[in-house]
């Protein structure tokens, strides 16, 4: 009898072991759920005419961009793309049905063409809105057209064009990177800003302030973020693990050889500085940079380069801008690099690229500067020499 | 920290007194199973004192594991230590079926790193940042939480040396830890569509948000080697998640489950 028992409870002891174990195995992977266009096919691109593209296409979460040089035919082009493994590619009619994708079918971009990518488990899809535009040369800019980032969490500048066209794609900010810290809940708690109020210039103006990351940046090691404006790119996917890198500087939208940037500012510095000493006080920083790039394989200034690199042939700075409360005009003379000239053969060949850079912390890059430091600008623009005509 | 070091002291304090009394009682003991001169306070005449210390080996983890744990790297269960006091009862005369009620101090705690992918997580921090993503990519968990417990064990006497017991018991947190990184993947925000970020390195810390209460159910089988010696067996199968139900930066449930092995003095 006992020793009956005995068994039982031993059976029923190491039960509960194995229930522990099997419990505690490896399931099956699950279908993959992502519906990217990661980036759009290398080789695709090299079969590309030479002059068709300008700079490299910006693949972002919902829209692929292509520029294109002065009145491309764009009316039959058939992109080809990468895209998640796993997932399928469709193409969405102007009715909204998807059919299959294929290479083969070209498709009119006058207007901006719909790719959708669904997971592959079925569950997930993603539109992707595909355009090929040509990027006037900027001349100036108010800060008046915004429009929203996909989701409606912040604002995005837009640039006004010379045919009166907006252009989304022009100037980028790090207000991306934010949106993961969730410390933003309007668009206006955002680093990055335009705004109009008592305080105005002329309608609204671009606002950049040095913001706190919260709990979710420390935990990174980002404590803040900078305000930032500039010509060019910011890839988010790099913004927390390398975020000189995420800072894409530069479009080749350059009409001539830049004499001068002009424009009207204010700044008041944080208090406390964080990431420097405590006697530091932060500074902010606006400039202009004009390089060389090969336009047959464009490659930006970074957040590491973006005031170093070899390819820099003059630079239009703000240097010590002290902190006016008053909005105060500035013109800052474009100074070449010694050994560079400006080429006008270069230039019609598409071989210049300019970026313009706002930062309410100068060395927001390297996270330090001091919250609440405020940079305000408005009506910016770059006076040309008017040697190529 | 400092409440664990006092409870430890406490309870080795009452260990150490415990014993001494024992070593009295066993000066005067005859062999019987009740002694008649028992030194014992009249309210624990006819109970089984026994103080044991033993390792407790296992892990913290969501049941079953859910299919966004893609590889488990590396398991290290780290050095959990616990010692117990219990008070056993003899139902019936025959002394097959008894009773017991224990005190114990234990840590349950283990370090394991672990690829996941899509895993789908929400955190609000302290100072109402929020943030809600899926991560595919590395993700290192520490945890070491140190409980009082209070079992509360049927005992079945098999065999004259074997017992087995279950119950139920209630723990409560006396200090936890519970943290770890997040690297080398990358968040999607929101949910597989939104925004991606690559990241390195991440650090996380749920300590503060962890459950003071803990309950669950205890199975085990216990080895009467000699009249003073015990060795046992258990498993402490938790039933309560270790973070409350609202607490949402884990999507599952995490439940204690350790196995234990110790020594116990009967006296």
């Amino acid at each position: 009898m006992g020793n009956k028992l005995y068994r039982k409870g031993l059976v029923l002891l190491s039960l509960a072991f194995v229930l522990a174990g099997t419990l505690s195995c490896i399931r099956d992977e699950a279908l993959g759920k992502e519906c990217d266009i990661t980036a759009v096919s290398p080789e695709w691109l090299q079969s590309l005419p030479s002059g068709f593209l300008v700079g490299n296409p910006i693949v972002r979460n919902r829209t692929v961009t292509f520029m294109v040089t002065e009145g491309a035919d764009v009316t039959a082009v058939a992109p080809q793309f990468e895209i998640t493994p796993g997932a399928t590619l469709f193409f969405v009619e102007a009715d909204g049905t998807a059919t299959p994708y294929n290479t083969e079918r070209t498709r009119d971009f006058t207007l901006p063409q719909t790719y959708r990518v669904v997971s592959e488990d079925g569950a997930w899809s993603k539109d992707y809105e595909v355009s090929f535009a040509y990027p006037q040369p900027t001349d100036e800019c108010g800060f008046e057209d915004f429009t929203y980032n996909d989701e409606g969490q912040y604002q995005r500048l837009l640039q006004r064009q010379t045919d009166g066209s907006l252009n989304a794609n022009i100037w980028d900010s790090g207000n991306a990177g934010y949106a993961f810290t969730g410390q933003a809940a309007t668009p206006l708690d955002f680093p990055t800003t335009f705004i109009e109020d008592e305080t105005s210039l002329d309608g609204r103006y671009a606002r950049l302030r040095t913001l706190s990351t919260g709990v979710f940046g420390t935990f990174v090691g980002m404590p803040i973020a900078a305000g930032n404006l500039f010509l060019g790119e910011f890839q988010v996917q790099n913004a927390v693990m390398d975020p000189l890198r995420a800072t894409r500087f530069g479009l080749q939208i350059v009409k001539d050889e830049p004499q001068s940037l002009e424009g009207w500012y204010r700044y008041t510095a944080g208090d406390v500085m964080t990431g420097g000493s405590d006697a530091e006080r932060d500074a902010c920083d606006i400039y202009a940079v004009l390089y060389e790039v090969d336009p047959a394989d464009v490659v930006p200034l970074f957040g590491d380069d973006v005031k170093t690199n070899a390819r820099i042939v003059s630079i239009a700075e703000i240097g010590d801008a002290g902190e006016p409360t008053e909005w105060t005009h500035f013109d800052l003379p474009f100074r070449t690099v010694e050994g560079k000239t400006f080429s006008t053969e270069r230039l019609r060949s598409g071989g210049y690229a300019l970026t313009i850079v706002m930062s309410s912390s100068r060395e927001g890059a390297f996270f330090r500067g001091a919250v609440g430091s405020t940079l305000c600008v408005d009506n910016l623009k770059i006076n040309w020499k008017n040697t190529a005509q | 920290m400092k409440t664990i070091r006092t409870s430890l002291t406490a309870l080795l304090l009452s260990l150490a007194a415990l014993s001494a009394s024992a070593q009295d009682a066993d000066s005067t003991r005859v062999a019987q199973p009740m002694p008649c001169c028992d030194l014992r306070p009249a309210f624990l005449q006819g109970w089984e004192l026994s103080a044991g210390a033993g390792f407790q080996i296992g892990g913290t983890a969501p049941l079953p594991l859910p299919r966004e744990i893609r590889d488990i790297k590396r398991y290290n269960p780290l050095l959990c230590l616990s010692l117990g006091l219990q008070a056993k009862k003899d139902l019936i005369d025959d002394g097959r079926w008894a009773v017991s009620l224990g005190l114990r101090f234990e840590q349950k705690g283990m370090k394991t790193k672990a690829r996941v992918k899509g895993y789908h997580m929400e955190m609000t921090a302290d100072d109402g940042g929020y943030m809600e993503g899926d991560w595919t990519g590395m993700v290192e968990t520490h945890v070491r939480n140190s409980y009082l417990t209070l079992p509360l064990l049927a005992h079945l006497r098999l065999s004259g040396r074997w017992s087995v017991q279950v119950g139920p018991y209630v723990s409560l947190l006396l200090d936890g830890v519970f943290d770890g990184e997040a690297y080398d993947g990358y968040l999607r925000h929101h949910d597989p569509t939104g925004e991606k970020a690559y990241v390195t390195h991440a650090t996380y810390d749920f300590s503060d948000d962890l459950r003071r209460w803990a309950w669950g159910v205890q199975v085990g089988a216990a080895y009467r080697a000699s009249r003073h010696l015990e060795a046992e067996a258990q498993l402490d199968w938790g039933l309560s998640g270790i973070f409350p139900s609202h607490f949402t930066s884990v999507t599952f449930s995490l439940y204690p489950i350790y196995g234990r092995i110790g020594l116990n003095y009967v006296f």
